[in-house]
């Protein structure tokens, strides 16, 4: 029996795939040993450092300002990027068209608008923004924002698309225009999602607001590009883990916002 | 053919002539290709009453009511409430204030009050300001309660309707087609979701709130008990072709024996 030509196709790839896996191991010269010297040293003393960070009261305050830096960026990069997601995001939805047309053409831009804003990465964001403004808070809020404010425009229009379709043919059963079906409607039913969905970036903005640090703009990843550079590893652990700590917190509230908001 | 319209002709004849009926059909049929969902149909609804409409699966109820509420354009003919083209209607107020429809569930919005469920059957006459004023402050909460005391659940208005079972959502869903105020109120297998008792319950309040309020109502639903009890007319539909309507009272068994006779089976019967 002939196997459906899918089939057939995707087992030819898998094969062409493993076929080169295999080729590009013989390119790699293990003769010189895959890490550089003393790098497996380097490796052991990273992770040995991970149990012992160093807990001094001067390097926990550091940690503290530092951590503090980051979440105020993190909080208004977010916020900024609420600014550009909230607006853009809904017109991009096109649920708020008059027309076809006007739908088509709504989703078109705003969701291209969207798309030049978050496929530039926040650190190449963060490059340009420091070459123009300089190493203020004001390029890291704005670095952050722009291309989270892409992301979660993005997100949110999609959110605010697929929601169930009956209960909005009631209201406009009712006499509801779209901006009031929209209201009543597609926001609170998109709505839990869309904060779940933003909490998520939160988090992923405190991570990123850290790696703001290696281009000069402080907080928790300057402090650890500044103790890798000692080598002093238990203080690297030491921002790490309050990065960690945060991380979770952040978590841990947005469940409980999470709880509230569920129908 | 039983008697059609002989429900029509007998009451038409008590009324003045110049009464306009709240629902007309005149010769409006509905077709999608070659399938005729909905024959021709010369049929009239006078204003306040309660009219079921009844019939095996398919027989084109939904499409029945979708005229009327305008949500379908029909391919012959037109449908007129209170004597104005539907077709000639604008969607949104002018046709909310005509016609309101309560479906068979999935209709509320899961995650607003039922208060802000109520009150969007007032979206129609709000300005866009007040819409959005209202999300955080309501307004009108007044003519919400008033509604949701009528329907029996003013202890749940602020509860989300996720949290409401099925017999209180259609109670919700009646409460804001009584906010909505329009002439003819439709609805499309209303109790279908229900047990037998709450079923009972909730068709009992519509026919109620509707008879209160002076509205028109046209009910499709599949209990014929039902539909014998608490409406004035019931039209048998079968095939998208009218087979009776006659007053609730006139009803025999051997109409509906033949309204739900299953096709191929017609000589064992």
């Amino acid at each position: 029996m002939a196997r459906p030509r899918a089939i057939e196709s995707r087992r030819a790839i898998t094969l062409i795939l493993f076929a080169a896996f295999a080729l590009s191991l013989a390119g790699v010269d293990w003769s010189d040993g895959v890490f550089r010297p003393r790098g497996v040293g380097a490796i052991a003393d990273t992770l040995g450092a991970l149990f012992r960070p160093d807990l001094s009261p001067d390097l926990l305050r550091t940690a503290a300002a530092a951590a503090w830096q980051t979440l105020v960026y993190a909080v208004a990069g977010l916020t900024v990027a609420l600014l550009i997601a909230i607006p853009l995001g809904v017109v991009a939805s096109g649920t708020i068209a008059r027309s076809r047309l006007g739908a088509v053409t709504q989703i078109g831009s705003a969701r291209a608008v969207l798309a030049f804003f978050r496929a530039i990465h926040e650190l190449v964001w963060a490059l340009l923004l420091v070459a123009a403004i300089g190493l203020s808070p004001m390029a890291a809020v704005l670095a952050l924002g722009i291309p989270y404010g892409g992301i979660l425009g993005r997100i949110y229009s999609e959110l605010l698309q697929d929601v169930p379709q009956a209960p909005l043919d009631a209201l406009r059963r009712s006499g509801a225009s779209e901006w009031r079906v929209f209201l009543f409607g597609r926001l609170p039913m998109a709505l839990p999602d869309m904060v779940s969905y933003t909490f998520y970036r939160l988090e992923c903005g405190i991570r990123s607001a850290a790696v703001l640090g290696w281009v000069g703009l402080g907080g928790l990843g300057f402090q650890v590009q500044i103790a890798l550079e000692d080598l002093a590893y238990s203080r690297v652990w030491t921002f790490l883990w309050v990065l960690v700590v945060m991380v979770v917190l952040v978590d841990l509230w947005s469940s409980q916002v999470r709880r509230r908001l569920a129908p | 053919m039983l008697r059609v319209n002989s429900a029509l002709s007998s009451s038409e004849a008590s009324v003045t002539a110049t009464a306009v009926p709240a629902v007309r059909f005149d010769g409006a049929s509905l077709r999608y290709g070659p399938t005729t969902v909905l024959a021709p149909l010369e049929f009239a609804v006078e204003r306040g009453t309660r009219v079921a409409v009844i019939g095996p699966s398919g027989a084109g109820k939904t499409t029945l009511l979708r005229l009327i509420a305008g949500a379908a354009a029909p391919s012959t003919g037109s449908v007129e409430l209170l004597g104005r083209d539907v077709a000639s209607l604008r969607p949104g107020r002018e046709l909310a204030r005509l016609v309101g429809m309560i479906a068979q569930q999935f209709d509320l919005v899961p995650n607003l009050s039922v208060l802000h469920n109520v009150l969007a059957g007032r979206l129609g006459e709000w300005g866009f300001g007040r819409s959005l004023l209202s999300l955080v402050w309501p307004s009108d909460q007044r003519l919400a309660f008033d509604a949701l005391e009528r329907v029996g659940v003013t202890h749940l208005a602020h509860q989300r309707a996720a949290r409401l079972s099925g017999g209180e959502q259609q109670r919700v869903a009646i409460a804001r087609v009584l906010v909505q105020r329009p002439t003819v109120v439709l609805a499309d297998e209303p109790v279908a979701s229900l047990d037998p008792a709450r079923a009972r319950e909730v068709v009992r309040l519509l026919t109620d709130v509707t008879e209160e309020q002076g509205e028109t109502l046209v009910a499709s639903i599949h209990s014929i008990d039902l539909a014998r009890e608490f409406f004035d007319r019931i039209v048998g539909l079968r095939n998208g072709v009218v087979q009776f309507d006659v007053p609730a009272f006139s009803i025999r068994d051997r109409m509906l024996e033949e309204l739900y006779e299953i096709e191929g089976l017609r000589s064992e019967v």
